[in-house]
């Protein structure tokens, strides 16, 4: 019995030091997220960038007003209702880059709709938001509405179409405008996302853009964290090559958000 | 047995067909200039962006346009820098410096995922090439024996001119060199802390150029320039170079994995070279990659090479 006790103290006290160990907070704009220790995270709103562009502002207005307050506004809600982070790491095969973008859902939808401050859905939809819950109905009207789009197999998507282009070509009669498809692969259903403090949705894909021949592969794993009164909407993105490594790292760290 | 025999036969024959389907599917050629040719492995696929081959009857006007707007541009970067950096006066450039060019992207997929590499041939010509050492013999000559100590490394003192059988020499008598850890972050920092001085002293060159340019908008625009000078940083983790023998000759080839760094942003990536002599120029291969990509990358060009270490590179 008494040897119980000790493997369950020595569980716990391992357990905590690995939490201490080998993880570590980093502060978003919807709380902070856990990622691995050796996992370095910059942010825009940090950078002596952002300071530089604030001080020249203040200091040398440019001739048009409409153009300052735009920046303005756009410093001010860099860090708060979004930011756009990089997670660095690395490991034997090389080093590791991967951006993550956050968005304020609510913000933005309320500066992108004006014009809908009245209609009935916008205003459910936004208390929804202001909430934090979506109700077990909605919920599965909403997934089952979402993931009938999210494709099950490897499925190439047409981006622009050719034959309109066809007659536009350069002098060695190559086509001007080339065809464009985004081919989606392994790409996960959304899903809520079970032991997080805010209700959270989950999804992610490869993705692999082309334009004509030319490829670039990515991989893209987003995160719809329902935090009461700003629900915040997080895209990670990286290269289909470094999406092992990023895969497990975003995962947890969306789960963490608190 | 007979009938064991031709089943046998079916499967072998069944075989070679599907091997050489997949062969013939997915291998391709990229052109290295001067008529030589590489091979992509079976599952490599080389995507042609840009190609103007080094032999001037295979261009169309596209082409000729092409390498005439980029000798042209060669020719003047060339002068500008011997007439900014030569401590005496040199004879300026003449004819092309570029016999062709190319550029690729290469696209493979292993267990890691989708691989891709922007794969860039550039071929000096010898003429450029010899030209370039005349400058150097030049400054050697005229440029006073108080300063002549400071020019440690002028190609001329090695060669008179370019030949294959000389640059192969040279190459095999090379001596490999990796720099990675504590040495690469010395070199860096010293790199780095001069960093800014160097774009700086660049951008104060390209402004004097300009005679348009108010007083008060320089001293803006270069309170700017100052500013994203400082948050610039050259990141590297290793950087190598050996001589090799490949399917072309002897040849030499380099590493350089690292990044770019903008105020806590970075840009990681990963380059492997190779130049190879010929007899009329330097074919200089690039692959540009990300890090992550740099074995992928470097195996593969190891398949289209043939490449094996030299006694010189261990």
């Amino acid at each position: 019995m008494k040897s119980l006790k000790v493997l369950a103290c020595a569980a716990c006290l391992l357990g905590t030091v690995s939490g201490v160990g080998f993880a570590k907070d980093v502060q978003t704009i919807a709380g902070s997220m856990v990622v691995p220790n050796n996992v370095n995270v910059v942010s825009a709103s940090k950078t002596n960038t952002r300071d530089f562009v604030a001080k020249q502002l203040d200091e040398n207005p440019s001739k048009s007003s409409m153009a300052n307050m735009m920046a303005k506004e756009f410093l001010q809600n860099l860090g708060t209702n979004f930011d756009v982070y990089q997670l660095q790491g690395n490991d034997k095969t090389g080093q590791k880059d991967a951006f993550l973008v956050a968005v304020d859902v609510k913000q933005i939808a309320q500066q992108v709709a004006k014009d809908k401050a009245n209609d009935p859905m916008f205003v459910a939809a936004m208390a929804a938001l202001d909430k934090g819950q979506i109700d077990p109905v909605t919920e599965q009207l909403m997934l089952g509405a979402i993931n009938k789009q999210i494709p099950t197999t490897t499925t190439v998507v047409p981006l622009n179409d050719p034959k309109r282009y066809a007659n536009l070509k350069t002098r060695s009669g190559e086509l001007l405008i080339k065809p464009r498809t985004l081919t989606v692969e392994n790409a996960e259903q959304v899903h809520p996302v079970a032991g997080t403090k805010y209700q959270t949705y989950a999804a992610s894909s490869r993705l692999l853009y082309a334009d004509g021949n030319v490829q670039t592969p990515l991989y893209a794993n987003a995160a719809f964290v329902l935090k009461p009164g700003k629900p915040v909407l997080y895209v990670g993105v990286t290269t289909d090559v470094q999406r092992d490594y990023f895969k497990t790292i975003f995962d947890n760290a969306f789960k963490s958000i608190k | 047995m007979r009938a064991l025999n031709k089943k046998l036969m079916t499967l072998a024959c069944a075989t070679c067909l599907t091997v050489g389907i997949g062969a013939v599917a997915y291998a391709d050629t990229v052109d290295l200039g001067y008529g030589l040719y590489g091979s992509t492995s079976p599952t490599v696929k080389a995507v042609e962006v840009v190609r103007v081959p080094t032999d001037a009857k295979l261009r169309n006007n596209e082409q000729s346009q092409m390498i005439s707007v980029a000798n042209k541009a060669a020719v003047d970067a060339v002068n500008a820098h011997f007439k900014m950096h030569a401590p005496v006066s040199v004879a300026p450039m003449k004819g092309d410096v570029l016999d062709g060019f190319s550029y690729y992207q290469l696209q493979g997929t292993d267990k890691q995922g989708h691989h891709v590499g922007q794969l860039v041939v550039v071929d000096y010509s010898k003429n450029a090439i010899d030209q370039v050492i005349n400058m150097n013999k030049t400054i050697l000559e005229k440029v006073p024996d108080a300063e002549k100590a400071k020019i440690k490394s002028s190609i001329s003192k090695y060669v008179d001119s370019y030949s294959k059988e000389k640059a192969q020499q040279q190459l095999q008598a090379l001596k490999g060199n990796t720099i990675e850890g504590a040495k690469l972050a010395k070199d860096l920092k010293m790199l780095n802390d001069k960093l800014p001085t160097h774009i700086m002293g660049a951008f104060d060159k390209m402004l004097a150029t300009d005679k348009n340019i108010s007083p008060k908008s320089i001293e803006e625009v270069r309170s700017y320039v100052d500013f994203m000078a400082k948050q610039v940083s050259l990141d590297a983790t290793h950087v190598a170079y050996k001589p090799v023998q490949t399917r072309y000759g002897t040849a030499v080839t380099g590493d350089l994995r690292g990044g770019l760094k903008y105020d806590g942003f970075r840009n990681s990536y990963a380059l492997i070279g190779y130049a190879v002599p010929t007899d009329k120029g330097v074919s200089l291969q690039l692959l540009m990659s990300d890090d992550s990509s740099h074995d992928y990358w470097a195996n593969e060009l190891n398949h289209m090479y043939q490449t094996q270490s030299l006694k010189g590179g261990k």
